[in-house]
């Protein structure tokens, strides 16, 4: 038992950290570019500090920025640094996280897109007026913390912003986050495989809170719990549940809950939390009936919270074996790639940390350069740090939209990507290969949602008629997911038969679109 | 008032770590089963069956209960799902959950006399389109030839 519980806990906080990896970065670059570039003062008004637009301008910023609940760390702590109010603060904190353009893509496409417009705008809602209070209830004025030389024009600024990361690797963010992950840890132990399946369907009171009490320590980047929501209304599962799942889920862990405490106490931080609380169940009570999908058969179930489990039962054997393959499944290029920036940025942390011993780092960075060719000086235009700093945030944001093209390509690519998961699996299920044909279900169910999405970010549109093939198919999925489960089979011959067909409908239907579109 | 860092740390690290121990300790209960999708008695296996069970349904006078009424709606509900599942094309589809939307609608006002009357106005338009599906899935044999490939 012990032994499932310690491997399942190995692979869930490796899954966490791979999946988090890009969004920690780009939390790193954010904050550095903050404070390097664009300082303390140009910080405050970026977020319109003191003026009645500091919340909704937080909570658009916290829209745009591609950051998760764990990255956005290190960005509340360097505003604190820059003297903004608690409230503005908690509002971008607990915003950042829920969404990005990836995600809101991903949630626009699923059945119901006025419930992603409604739960955005209920998440405006969390945030202001919890923020609002806060700020009314704790008045004190926040003193800007420490008094930084700017870094002057050349090689300096941009090497300022690696120094910053590096430095704030080492730093107490670093354990903020690790603290975030112990929920994963904490879910591990208490939760046994597949035990949260049942406990949030539609129509239970209890759902809402008993997916809060789960939320919390939970940790979800955006898109994972995008497509938790998407398969709870697929589920026809409880709606408040699913506002509690994103607010909490995705805004929420352990790390920023204790950072919190440490930023601001005990007393405000148990205000904010019971606040934010009585906000979300309240609005995910009142949530619960309008918002319910009414075109779908309510299972009794959702797998949504299977990834917040332990991953493996008692009688499983090979666990390490077991881990490694998962991981090898499962980690996208993106996060390699994010996993090995961050640990380029640990040790380039340890270099200037190592170098600050015997030589003062800051006062070299922050010292101005010698001028010598006026000149050339005069040819070269020293563009000033706000400009930089609003590079970099448009880039991130750029960059981010570019990205949901490449993760959400076309119809003809998806469809050959299709092809060929759907080879694996029917292939596998019918000759009796189970487990092969598990790991390809999940490929296949990703596929599905991003063909629906890459037709949707190249069209604005998505008809009903596309939407609803594609969900045929994820029903057919799922069912022959579960004959395979039964080892039934006839059922899995059945249910592959039925599946290939809504396969061939579906690639009528969008590749229909994919020719309009060329024409 | 603001804590110490360090301190306040080591207290969530204690924490932390012995809820995690006690949790270990504790039984793990057995997995539960998994579960299933409760696919609906009532529910047609296929448009053509949907387009049967609508004809059979309102061809007496109104629903005897709320059940029944109930099952009604579910299966107007159905409809586009299961027009999904034929070989119908999307300008067909279309009408279809156009009518359904239509009877949906007429369902919440809890009109069942009217529900009925727009159902049975329709049926010939839902048959043709059921006759239309047969055709279609008994041309496009190639499902089966694919299946065959594989």
């Amino acid at each position: 038992m012990s032994e499932a519980i310690f491997w399942g806990g190995v692979l869930r906080v490796a899954q966490s950290v791979s999946q988090a990896a890009p969004f920690i970065l780009t939390g790193f670059i954010i904050a550095a570019v903050f404070r390097r570039w664009l300082g303390p003062q140009s910080v405050r008004k970026l977020f319109g500090e003191g003026t009645w637009r500091s919340l909704p301008q937080a909570w658009a910023l916290g829209m745009l920025l591609p950051v998760c609940s764990l990255g956005v760390i290190p960005v509340m702590r360097e505003m604190k640094r820059a003297g903004l109010r608690g409230g503005t603060i908690l509002a971008f904190g607990l915003t950042a996280p829920l969404f990005n353009p990836l995600s809101v893509l991903y949630g626009l496409t699923l059945s119901e897109p006025f419930t992603i417009f409604a739960f955005s705008i209920c998440s405006l809602v969390v945030v202001t007026c919890i923020g609002l209070l806060f700020d009314w209830a704790f008045p004190a004025k926040v003193e800007q913390e420490v008094h930084e030389e700017s870094v002057p024009y050349g090689i300096k600024r941009i090497l300022s912003v690696f120094v910053s990361m590096g430095k704030d690797f080492w730093s107490y963010s670093i354990v903020y986050i690790l603290i975030g992950l112990s929920g994963i840890v904490f879910l591990n132990v208490i939760l046994p495989k597949a035990s949260f399946q049942t406990s949030v369907n539609g129509g239970d009171l209890w759902a809402p809170i008993l997916m809060t009490g789960v939320a919390i320590p939970a940790y979800a980047t955006p898109m994972l719990a995008m497509s938790q929501l998407g398969t709870m209304f697929q589920h026809g599962n409880s709606v408040g549940a699913a506002f509690a799942l994103l607010i909490l889920g995705a805004g929420l862990n352990f790390g920023i809950i204790v950072w919190m405490v440490v930023a601001y106490g005990w007393k405000k931080s148990v205000c904010w939390m019971v606040v934010l609380l009585g906000v979300v169940l309240g609005l995910g009570y009142g949530l619960e009936k309008p918002l319910y999908p009414t075109d779908i058969d309510p299972a009794d179930h959702s797998h949504a919270f299977d990834v917040y489990c332990c991953p493996f039962s008692v009688d499983q054997s090979h666990l390490p074996a077991a881990v490694w393959q998962k991981l090898e499944d499962d980690v996208r290029p993106e996060e390699t790639f994010g996993m090995i920036s961050l640990f380029v940025i640990a040790l380039t942390g340890l270099m200037f940390l190592a170098v600050e011993r015997r030589f003062n780092l800051e006062r070299w960075l922050t010292s101005s350069p010698e001028i010598t060719d006026e000149k050339s000086r005069s040819m070269d235009v020293v563009l000033p740090n706000w400009v930089l700093a609003a590079a970099a945030i448009i880039g991130l944001v750029a960059v981010s939209v570019a990205m949901c093209f490449a993760y959400y390509p076309s119809p003809e690519e998806c469809l050959e990507e299709i092809f060929i998961v759907k080879g694996e699996v029917l292939s596998a299920a019918r000759s009796g290969h189970d487990s092969h044909a598990m790991h390809w279900i999940p490929v296949w169910e990703d596929w599905n949602r991003r063909i629906q999405v890459g037709v949707y970010l190249r069209e604005f549109q998505l008809s009903d008629y596309q939407r609803m093939k594609a969900r045929v198919v994820a029903d057919y999925i799922e069912l022959l997911e579960h004959a395979i489960e039964d080892d039934d089979q006839e059922e899995v011959k059945h249910y592959a038969t039925l599946l290939a067909r809504a396969h061939s409908r579906m690639v009528r239907a969008y590749q229909t679109v994919s020719k309009e579109s060329a024409e | 008032m603001k804590m110490n860092p360090t301190g306040f740390l080591t207290r969530v690290a204690i924490i932390v770590m012995l809820s995690t121990s006690v949790g270990c300790l504790a039984d793990n209960p057995e997995e539960s089963g998994h579960a299933e999708h409760v696919i609906p008695e009532h529910k047609p296996a296929d448009y053509v069956s949907a387009v049967e069970q609508l004809e059979i349904r309102t061809s007496n006078s109104l629903p005897e209960n709320s059940e029944q009424r109930q099952q009604l709606t579910d299966i107007v509900g159905w409809l586009p799902e299961l027009a999904a599942q034929t070989d119908l094309p999307k300008a067909d589809w279309d009408r279809i959950q156009e009518l359904s939307e239509k009877y949906q609608a007429l369902a919440k006002q809890q009109d069942a006399k009217l529900l009925i009357q727009e159902i049975q106005a329709d049926l010939d338009e839902l048959k043709q389109l059921a006759e239309k599906t047969i055709e279609l899935d008994a041309f496009n044999t190639y499902d089966q030839k694919e299946l065959t490939d594989e």
